[in-house]
């Protein structure tokens, strides 16, 4: 079933357009990975399907009541901040409409805690953010979007910048969320994708390539440094897709 | 000795009940601002309420009220500028900064007869605060309280990331402004007390100084609130003794404390 349509989308940041006549369809439970150049506009993709950027042009649908959870880069974070884990994951249970003296309910913590059990994070739970290291910080702001529940979880490359250990345990993560979940995906991991012969969208500025890994043939239609980072990380596994 | 002179002097009981106050409005708002880093913001509504000021003096009306004017104006108007264009927002704090006192300096020479001393504006004189303002000051600690208070775990989220609060659907625009007219009126009424020039430093430093002793927010808070205490309190009785103005006083003092509690830290680290 059809949860997420966009119908010849433009979007632009002041006078410069960062997505073009983007024609995009996510079904229910589907894995979707977006690979693409810097700039191409991934993130801006995403942001507009959570309504943070509003097309020019075009048509964005969303099925009625679907919860999306969004994980940020954790880089872009002031780790600093006087939190902890548990107050951000818990923070993902913040009800949309702020009424006084509200405190988080029975359920709001028990779901905490489990997600928290379920992503391994027990012995952090009091940690504050700032001497987490990359990886764990990546689990916690998975941790909040998945709290709220959603059926959808949007990830802005949550492997950049963390080590093969750690970024095997968040692709098993998401593996198992995405049993019950939709996750769209932005990465670089080209391995990873051609691995798993996973549902991939290349997209600079418009929808290059939307299918499984890329097979030879459907390359060609690939260009610029898109192809030849598919062509490198195909050839590493064997170099029989390509 | 202290004790004697609270007790027969009504001013010394009005310069301690407001830096009492004056502690508490500073250590929630000054810890939220170094949070969410709107120092410069906050100096820039700072410096602009200058131009109220003298507009005040003009106009022949509360030179405060016209501070407050012209603060609210300002800490709206960055706001609505840095979201509907993209002038950034460190070029207009520059600019508000620069063109509010401009102003207050052009009023003031225009005001008819004999040009007010501006110093108590510019630096602050706590011993000079009277039994009305302290009214206004006490309003202000409890609106303060009661809005960070009632609604904490949302500030604490919008402090973090209000990218996020926005997904989840949360009015961070609402937010924004509620937090910038506590600051507006925060800054104009520290003014008072240590003046234009150094309330930013009384919104940061004890703030600065509590982070060295506590990693949560809350805590960051409390401690803020008490070093605000110690140092106001002793700020202005060091400045009655030696005569010396009492907003520089309290600020050396806040400085000094910052750098006792860095050396404690070096010297013994926090627990893990």
């Amino acid at each position: 079933m059809d949860i997420i349509k966009l119908n010849g989308v433009f979007v632009r940041y002041n006078t410069d357009w960062v997505l073009e006549n983007i024609d995009l369809t996510i079904k229910e439970k589907e894995f979707l990975s977006i690979i693409g150049p810097n700039g191409g506009g991934k993130t801006t993709l995403i942001r507009t399907i959570m309504g943070l950027n509003e097309p020019e042009i075009g048509e964005l649908w969303v099925k009625e009541g679907l919860r999306i959870g969004y994980v940020p880069q954790f880089t872009r974070f002031d780790r600093s901040f006087p939190i902890n884990v548990y107050d951000t994951i818990i923070s993902g249970r913040l009800s949309s409409q702020i009424k006084a003296f509200s405190r988080f309910s029975t359920s709001d913590r028990r779901l905490a805690d489990e997600t928290i059990t379920r992503m391994n994070l027990g012995r952090l739970k009091f940690k504050q953010i700032g001497r987490l290291s990359g990886g764990q910080l990546q689990k916690v702001l998975i941790a909040r979007a998945l709290v709220a529940e959603p059926d959808v979880l949007l990830l802005d490359e949550p492997t950049a910048n963390l080590d093969a250990e750690n970024k095997e345990e968040i692709y098993s993560i998401l593996q198992e969320y995405n049993q019950e979940k939709t996750i769209v995906l932005i990465t670089h991991d080209l391995e990873y994708v051609n691995d798993k012969k996973r549902e991939i969208m290349v997209l600079n500025k418009k929808v290059i390539y939307r299918g499984e890994t890329p097979q030879k043939h459907e390359l060609a239609c690939i260009n610029g440094d898109m192809s030849g980072m598919i062509n490198r990380s195909a050839e590493k596994d064997g170099g029989n897709d390509v | 000795m202290m004790f004697d002179l609270i007790m027969n002097y009504r001013f010394m009981q009005n310069a301690l009940i407001s830096a009492i106050l004056s502690s508490v409005i500073c250590g929630i708002i000054g810890t939220i601002i170094v949070e969410k880093k709107l120092v410069s913001m906050s100096g820039g509504i700072a410096h602009t309420s200058f131009g109220g000021i003298g507009l005040g003096y003009l106009l022949g009306i509360e030179p405060l009220i016209g501070g407050l004017l012209f603060a609210l104006g300002a800490s709206m108007g960055i706001s609505y500028i840095k979201r509907n264009t993209n002038t950034n927002a460190d070029t207009l704090i520059g600019m508000f900064w620069a063109v509010g006192m401009a102003l207050g300096v052009i009023f003031i020479a225009l005001t008819p007869g004999y040009p007010p001393d501006m110093t108590s504006y510019l630096f602050g004189d706590i011993l000079t605060v009277s039994q009305s303002y302290v009214k206004v000051i006490a309003f202000l600690a409890v609106l303060v309280i009661v809005v960070i208070g009632s609604i904490f775990q949302y500030w604490k989220g919008y402090l973090f990331d209000d990218e996020y609060m926005r997904i989840l659907g949360i009015n961070t625009i609402m937010l924004e402004y509620l937090l910038y007219v506590l600051i507006a009126f925060s800054v104009v009424i520290l003014i008072k007390v240590v003046g234009i020039v150094l309330s930013i430093a009384l919104l940061t430093i004890p703030p600065a100084a509590a982070k060295i002793m506590s990693n949560n927010l809350k805590g960051i808070m409390s401690f803020s609130i008490i070093i605000g205490c110690i140092t106001s309190v002793g700020g202005m009785f060091v400045s009655y003794y030696f005569n010396i103005p009492s907003g520089a006083t309290i600020i050396l003092l806040s400085i000094m404390v910052y750098f006792i509690l860095f050396i404690f830290r070096k010297l013994i680290p926090a627990k893990e």
